[in-house]
């Protein structure tokens, strides 16, 4: 399944946000635009639906309260509203639509409470689910939590629900993995920056875990300068994970590096090819090209391409990133963009338009040359002239 | 450029601004700006540099015939030779005396490295030191150079001056001013 719509009201940055997906989606923007922010609201839905432990009060909470979440220019609608749509795959009619609003009680314990909730089979036209009901009127507490988070009232759209809780965000912080040991074990839920990298590759069945590391071995190989082969094992006297990568070195068995010696860049290369091939729900890759080499940052594109053809489900992607080299491929389709552009009415997020996409196509600009600059902050060729 | 659009009184909205990033890529995008122009206008400003004249440079890069949607222009030698054309605005931006600055700056030969030349001279040391490379540095310009004179064209460079010495710049003006009649 895939994200094909998404609508936001009030989110964070975000006024009023109506944008098409596809299966790969390209977020860029200037700094400080919201593309974390964009990101997120995929985040939350996760959060919201995790069967353990998650929830609408904790995904809220978690992320500071509502006044934190709210747009700080809602104005009269002081409620924060996420619509999505879903489809089973690109360019078909969507399956799905799930709208959940929220917002403060507005009085009492000024507790969170769901103001919307409706669930649409779209196959059938059939309203599957539409809160407040009358049993929510009744019992107001039941308003603190909403149907997607529950086994016992989702089971008609329990797909949607599964959908979101398996939704991953990868920043990898090569760092962490790396000091693992001097870091200690404290973990972020959900792990988003990668700490537990090893330990979910370890968790696979070794025949999976083989087949993918030889998929990740033959892209490597061109990717990294004299490496040859990768594999994964257990340490005999503590058991902890490990990678370790042979590289060509005179002495045949000098060359076995470990991960915490592999490259930043590998590394991320790593994490982002094994997190592709993993699950198959939507797939938050946060700026893919930190570094690496720009030919590399070049064939991003083509590994993603690549990895979800293999995949033996296909993830839908979405990328937030700065970079041009990535960009320039000529085979990234412009209606794989969404530009943030902030106002001073908030940010606003927009899908390729006609003009750009014929720039495109007719003219044969890549989707960098067109799109880019626009994203270019406006004084930023004076800001070398701030006097110390 | 959007000063010069500006300044001609035309009605264009600039849509967007691409910088080539080198005469190079510039004459590859030739036929992109060909295909391109039907969707949207095209102004294209390249620097002669080397190239002995302008005609020589239009037959180099196959820019005869033209649709009418694409405007090509060269500026003689380059782009800062209409800088300093402005005779009395760049001596004052770059605090020198006026009789430094050349009368005719289309016929120098390197007019970047005599924009820097007079930057050199400049009462200003910090100024001069900031446009300037430093000694035996490989870089033809300073750290600065371009943030300076980037400053310099939208606030302070009179273009009405610089058309006096400037013939390629006179000339670029009246064809933006002609260029897709309404």
């Amino acid at each position: 399944m895939l994200i094909t719509r998404i609508k936001l009201k009030n989110w964070r940055n975000f006024r009023n946000v109506d944008v098409s997906l596809r299966d790969r989606v390209y977020v860029i923007g200037p700094n400080a635009s919201g593309k974390s922010n964009f990101l997120d609201v995929m985040r939350f839905l996760r959060d919201v639906a995790n069967p353990t432990g998650g929830g609408l009060q904790k995904a809220v909470q978690d992320r500071g309260g509502i006044t934190k979440l709210r747009c700080l220019l809602a104005r009269n609608d002081p409620k924060v509203s996420i619509e999505v749509e879903l489809a089973e795959k690109v360019d078909t009619d969507p399956l799905w639509r799930y709208t959940l609003a929220f917002r403060s009680e507005g009085k009492g314990q000024q507790r969170l409470l769901v103001s919307q909730e409706k669930v649409i089979n779209l196959k059938t036209n059939a309203v599957l689910l539409e809160r407040p009901d009358k049993n929510d009127k009744q019992d107001i507490d039941r308003l603190t939590q909403t149907h997607l988070e529950q086994i016992n009232t989702n089971r008609e759209f329990r797909e949607i629900s599964e959908f979101f809780a398996n939704v991953t965000y990868l920043h990898l912080v090569p760092q962490l993995l790396k000091h693992a040991d001097q870091l200690g074990g404290y973990r972020i839920e959900n792990d988003p920056f990668g700490q537990g990298f090893l330990e979910r590759i370890a968790k696979i069945h070794e025949k999976y875990q083989k087949s993918r590391l030889t998929k990740i071995e033959e892209v490597l190989k061109v990717c990294v300068p004299n490496m040859k082969n990768l594999k994964f094992e257990r340490d005999k006297i503590s058991g902890t994970p490990h990678l370790w990568a042979m590289y060509e070195h005179w002495r045949p068995d000098a060359g076995w590096q470990r991960e915490d010696q592999f490259s930043d860049g590998t590394l991320r290369l790593l994490g982002i090819m094994w997190t592709l091939l993993e699950g198959d729900s939507l797939l938050l890759l946060e700026e893919p090209e930190l570094s690496l080499n720009e030919d590399i940052v070049r064939q991003i594109h083509k590994l993603i391409w690549n990895m979800q053809r293999q995949a033996k489900y296909r993830r839908q992607v979405f990328i937030t990133t700065h970079s041009e080299a990535l960009l320039q491929d000529e085979s990234i389709d412009a209606r794989e963009v969404i530009r943030l552009e902030p106002t001073k009415d908030g940010t606003l997020a927009q899908e390729t338009s006609a003009e750009d996409l014929a720039l495109v196509t007719d003219g044969g600009y890549t989707v960098a040359e067109v799109l880019l600059p626009k994203t270019k902050p406006s004084n930023v060729d004076q800001l070398s002239l701030f006097k110390p | 450029m959007s000063r010069l659009i500006l300044f001609s009184g035309r009605n264009f909205t600039i849509n967007r601004v691409f910088n080539a990033r080198g005469n190079a890529r510039l004459k590859d995008g030739m036929t992109k700006f060909r295909a391109a122009s039907r969707v949207l206008p095209h102004i294209v400003l390249t620097d002669l540099d080397r190239c002995p004249c302008p005609p020589e440079l239009i037959n180099n890069w196959k820019a005869n015939q033209l649709p009418p949607q694409l405007l090509f222009r060269i500026a003689v030698r380059e782009v800062e030779a209409w800088l300093m054309a402005d005779r009395a605005g760049i001596a004052e931006f770059l605090h020198i005396d006026i009789s430094k600055v050349p009368h005719a700056p289309e016929t120098e030969e390197d007019p970047k490295r005599a924009l820097i030349n007079l930057a050199r001279k400049s009462r200003k040391k910090r100024l001069s030191q900031e446009i300037v490379p430093e000694v035996g540095s490989s870089a033809k310009i300073g750290v600065l150079y371009n943030t300076h004179f980037v400053n310099f064209v939208n606030s302070f460079w009179d273009i009405e001056q610089a058309c006096l010495c400037a013939p390629s710049l006179t000339r670029t003006l009246s064809r933006i001013s002609t260029f897709l009649p309404e």
